[in-house]
């Protein structure tokens, strides 16, 4: 079936930004129609120390383009540029100092400028605003979070509180600006055997933000999915209680990736054995899957405007997938362990072939050129006498191609006592 | 040719007749292919070269997993994988071999057999220590590998290796296994330590496992032992042999020139593995990341291999 409004065949092309752990950030392009789908550049050297554990894109702003942050395991945060991958304003200071990897790198849009947010594997957050002099980004203030072993981070739709979970603690979220917890999130409540999981929250996404109730101006409070390392997915609500309002199991290995749909009926679920589902919210239950990752799925994005889901992992590929017919659109290896992806603006088309300007009188072996002027004509200054009245337009119909059935039809009967050859190329 | 017949003696009989025909036909065929041949060797021009069968190997699909020889961004990335220590002859290789919970008595035959395959290889009870705390233990002693063999009602059928300390975790199914005093005309092996072998790990997951059983062998083998154990994978299967070679000069058959042979004897065990996972980071099965698992795949077609 082909859903209207999302037609493979009118798709525009695409470009992935898919980061690995060898601190390398692959290009991939994708043609319009899914007709090719490759590894156009690659940025970076290959260094295992410099491993990239999150990527986020930066939009351009005035004179500012596109850049795309980088958070590395050894604790640097770099800046590269949209287009072409070379370093663009840094962040001062790069690392943070404790030596720790980075976890997390968010942007979070403001009035003005938008604020970058980092947060270290030790749970160390420090925000980034730009300086107006010299461009670069310059750290503005920075505190701990509750969680020590962090895992998973993420910025609600407002901006201003920052959902922090990790092992050993469970799911905080402290206001942006002065590190204050702003909720205090409960685990799940115990088995019917009376047994409880340790805190181990791994992945996280907000879901975006329910209409406001009648007379208020903001909605009550933000609702999050939380997957954790124990195979549950759970859904919190800030507004209804500090229990998670949803806890379900999902698959048999800990959820590596979240992503929620713009609707916020759905959220896609990924997990460490390489399944991939689609959930409803907030009933919990499994609407489909997608098959084909042999490992790890670390990434799931979105696309901003279309319905595409990006899928990348420890199988080394990155998979394209339809959201709503959870078809596959295209698959790229990439050779190296995979750790985030990012849709980026597609590159600008190349420039039509320039026409070759037409000889004045044709030399030797030249087409003459009324010949070549008749040829360049557009077809609508044909003689126009020519044409009868008005027709009516041609109607153009889907062409349905049918498969002729095993056993039946003439082609079949007409090669009874004829062995079928397979031609090998 | 004779689907159409829906009557079962009719159809059965009608299909001996054509086959017979076939065969008949082919039979023809082959001794005027050989005649043909015989005489243009006869009259002294040069023979026919024998078609080559085609076999599930060599019509095998080549995916764009397959590494190429010079690929440099594999070639970067395995000098700073778990493995690049032991390749750069920084560290050792110190095996920890363990069984399942309480194995019968071949499991200790078997054991005895790897543990003078292995150069460096120490064993230990099991003692009903979960393999977490397996793991941690043999990080504490230095340990550079951990091989636990499984087995289910007195077969031997499973092995997982895990590289320390964060190194990958393979699970392999084991079958076909032959102790040496299985194999007629086994030899005894020695302990120099010996050569390994790798055959067709050509895939990038086949470069992952076959470095994995690489660092199970000392990187400087002594060739004065002439002794070596190859890991041939063919078709996914993976072959473990164990021989001891030497080269000798022999008259060919056929042409009756002196040639350098090597002619082998069969040591140690003999058994085949299967891939079934491999785990990023020591066990856990339950919370961990795989990189390769045998359930996904769906693009995947008879003539596809993994490794």
């Amino acid at each position: 079936t082909l859903f209207p409004m999302t037609d493979v065949k009118s798709s525009p092309p695409l470009r992935v930004l898919v980061s690995d752990e060898l601190g390398q950030v692959k290009v991939v392009d994708v043609a319009a129609q899914y007709a090719t789908a490759a590894r156009s550049a690659t940025w970076g050297t290959v260094s295992a120390a410099r491993a990239i554990t999150s990527l986020a894109s930066l939009p351009g702003e005035g004179t500012r383009p596109d850049a795309l942050l980088v958070g590395q395991a050894d604790g640097e945060v770099s800046c590269l540029q949209g287009l072409n991958g070379e370093a663009a304003a840094p962040l001062q200071p790069a690392a943070s100092g404790s030596g720790e990897g980075v976890r997390s790198v968010h942007v979070v849009p403001g009035s003005g400028e938008p604020t970058i947010v980092t947060v270290s594997a030790g749970g160390c957050v420090r925000g980034f605003a730009r300086q107006p002099d010299d461009g670069a980004w310059a750290e503005a203030w920075r505190w701990q979070a509750a969680c020590k072993e962090v895992e998973c981070s993420g910025v609600d739709p407002t901006g201003r509180l920052l959902a922090v979970g990790g092992r050993g603690c469970e799911l905080r979220l402290h206001a942006l600006a002065d590190g204050g917890v702003a909720f205090a999130g409960r685990g799940g409540k115990p088995s019917r055997v009376g047994l409880v999981d340790r805190p181990w929250n791994t992945a996280l996404a907000f879901l975006p933000p329910s209409p406001a109730p009648a007379g208020e101006e903001e909605p009550a409070g933000a609702r999050l999915v939380v997957g954790t390392g124990h195979h549950r997915v759970r859904l919190y609500d800030t507004a209804a209680g500090r229990r998670p309002q949803l806890d379900v199991g999902w698959g048999e290995a800990r959820i590596t990736a979240l992503a929620s749909e713009p609707s916020g009926t759905r959220c896609w679920v990924a997990n460490g054995q390489g399944q991939i589902a689609v959930l409803e919210l907030p009933s919990g239950l499994v609407v489909g899957g997608i098959k084909g990752a042999a490992g790890s799925v670390k990434a799931l994005t979105l696309h901003p405007t279309l319905p595409i889901l990006a899928s990348a992992g420890l199988d080394r590929t990155l998979r394209l997938h339809h959201t709503a017919s959870r078809k596959l659109l295209a698959k790229v290896f990439l050779k190296s362990q995979l750790t985030g992806a990012a849709f980026a603006a597609a590159p600008p088309p190349l420039p039509e072939a320039p026409t070759l300007p037409l000889p004045a009188s044709g030399g030797p072996g030249l087409p003459s050129s009324a010949a070549f002027a008749h040829a360049v004509q557009e077809p609508a200054s044909e003689p126009e006498e020519a044409r009868p009245a008005a027709k009516r337009p041609k109607l153009i119909m889907p062409s349905i191609k049918k498969k002729p059935r095993k056993g039946t039809g003439p082609s079949s009967s007409a090669s009874l006592g004829k062995k079928r050859v397979v031609v090998r190329a | 040719m004779v689907e159409h017949i829906g009557n079962k003696q009719v159809r059965s009989t009608r299909f001996r007749e054509l086959k017979r025909k076939e065969d008949r036909r082919k039979k023809a065929e082959r001794k005027k292919r050989q005649a043909a041949a015989e005489k243009a060797e006869k009259a002294g021009a040069e023979p026919v070269p024998k078609p080559v069968p085609k076999t599930i190997e060599n019509t095998r699909e080549l995916d764009e997993t397959i590494v190429a020889p010079d690929d440099e961004e594999v070639a970067a990335e395995e000098t700073q994988d778990e493995f690049a220590d032991h390749f750069k002859r920084v560290r050792p290789p110190h095996v920890l071999i363990t069984t399942c919970f309480k194995p019968s008595g071949i499991m200790y035959k078997f054991i005895a057999e790897l543990l003078e395959v292995f150069p460096n290889a120490t064993y230990y009870k099991r003692q009903g220590f979960p393999l977490k705390k397996i793991v941690q233990f043999a990080k504490n002693r230095d340990f550079s590998d951990v091989v636990v063999i499984n087995e289910d009602r007195k077969m031997i059928n499973g092995m997982l290796v895990t590289h320390l300390p964060e190194g990958p975790t393979a699970q392999f199914r084991l079958s076909n296994l032959k102790l040496s005093t299985e194999i007629s005309n086994h030899g005894r092996i020695s302990s120099h330590r010996p050569e390994v072998v790798l055959n067709n790990f050509s895939t990038r997951l086949g470069h992952r496992v076959g470095r994995l059983f690489a660092s199970l062998f000392h990187q400087d083998p002594a060739f004065r032992g002439r002794r070596v154990v190859t890991f041939h994978n063919q078709r996914d299967f993976i072959f473990f042999r164990h021989h001891r070679y030497i080269f000798e000069e022999k008259a060919d058959r056929r042409t009756k020139e002196a040639r350098v042979q090597a002619r082998l004897q069969e040591l140690g065990p003999r058994f085949t593995l299967q891939l079934e996972s491999l785990q990023k980071g020591t066990f856990d099965s339950k919370s961990g990341e795989f990189e390769w698992l045998n359930s996904g795949e769906q693009d995947t077609s008879r003539r596809r291999f993994k490794l």
